[in-house]
């Protein structure tokens, strides 16, 4: 399985992706994908910035199911603002769909509304098939004379892989605590992620 | 997509219109026909959203002996912009400035859009065009904004 971060822009420094390099304690292929490899520990594999169409920030994570991403089968991805806790080497995921987090703890209509408003759904933790063709249709869409609108349009990835109307599993919740949402848990989830929180990196230690 | 029924298109349109991009497409207008000199001529404005642009050259230049084109690469760009500026004798279309190759016809190139393009595209414009070809480029500081990726700190070059 390959592990991928994105790091692009300044929030983020290399000791984020460091520290979950770091708190994967077994042999794995680990990649990171960014626009600067400075101070990024030695055995991460670097991806560099593939060009064209330039993107900001969380945009990039589209970038990763472009069928030219130089990676190949299973990957899984984690954010920068996500503490490991305990990961498991295998993962009980279907390979053959992309997975995200479901955010069961956003309840209301406020979510899922038509057009381009917030939504139940965090990219947080992804998995996927890199060679699954059905994924690079996500990059494909994207990547068309709307793309400039789509920027535009959703305040990030998640609302326009949901509003975008494309298929997806989610995890369990029992993987997944949000820190914001999810303080007081009577389960070991395997991450704990920081969305819309602001956070130091001793916040995941 | 919902289509027809994509409730932000409406809030962007409204946008295209409103004041500081209305102020800011009349001030390239009147700048550039203080310089240009002539009531004819052929000027393709890249990057030309709904259409407004476009709408401001005509009023300036109202006689059909100047040709106007105002191209974009999202389609609903161009359906919007017939429905808006369709009387206007504006020849709106979808295209994607990279897949111009010939610029040799043009006697002004206008882009307001330069923040959303990447700066090669905008060089090889200028490389592209005939010498006496009129180039009016527009870009903004408003550098936090996502779809911004070429934006520029001052008004100085």
């Amino acid at each position: 399985m390959n592990i991928i971060c994105v790091k692009f822009g300044p929030k983020y420094g290399a000791e984020f992706v460091n520290k979950i390099y770091k708190d994967l304690h077994y042999p794995i292929d680990f990649y990171c994908y960014t626009d600067d490899a400075t101070g990024l520990h030695e055995s991460i594999k670097v991806i560099p910035d593939m060009g064209r169409p330039t993107l900001k920030v969380w945009w990039n994570k589209l970038r990763m199911f472009d069928k030219n991403f130089p990676l190949s089968g299973r990957t899984l991805f984690l954010d920068l603002d996500v503490k490991i806790n305990s990961f498991p080497e295998h993962l009980n995921v279907c390979w053959n769909n992309i997975t995200f987090i479901d955010c069961h703890w956003k309840q209301g209509k406020l979510y899922n509304r038509l057009s381009n408003y917030d939504v139940k759904m965090n990219s947080s933790m992804i998995t996927w098939d890199a060679d699954n063709s059905d994924v690079h249709k996500i990059w494909d869409h994207f990547n068309t004379g709307f793309r400039d609108y789509y920027l535009r349009k959703y305040k990030g990835i998640d609302r326009f892989i949901v509003h975008e109307d494309f298929e997806y599993d989610t995890f369990s919740h029992e993987y997944i605590q949000s820190k914001k949402y999810q303080q007081d848990i009577n389960y070991e989830p395997i991450i704990t992620t920081f969305e819309e929180m602001e956070v130091g990196i001793k916040d995941l230690i | 997509m919902y289509g027809v029924d994509d409730l932000y298109r409406i809030k962007d349109i409204v946008h295209s219109v409103d004041k500081n991009h209305w102020d800011s497409k009349k001030w390239l207008t009147d700048t550039l026909y203080k310089h240009y000199g002539y009531q004819t001529g052929k000027f393709y404005i890249t990057g030309g959203w709904y259409g407004m642009m476009a709408y401001h050259i005509r009023q300036k230049w109202p006689l059909s002996k100047l040709n106007i084109i105002s191209a974009d690469c999202d389609p609903m760009c161009e359906e919007y912009a017939w429905e808006l500026f369709g009387d206007c004798d504006i020849d709106f279309r979808t295209t994607d400035i990279n897949d111009e190759e010939d610029l040799s016809e043009y006697s002004a190139i206008i882009n307001t859009s330069c923040e959303h393009m990447e700066q090669e595209d905008l060089i090889s414009i200028i490389e592209k065009k005939q010498k006496q070809t009129w180039i009016a480029f527009q870009t903004n500081n408003y550098k936090d904004i996502n779809s911004h990726i070429n934006c520029w700190p001052t008004a100085q070059v």
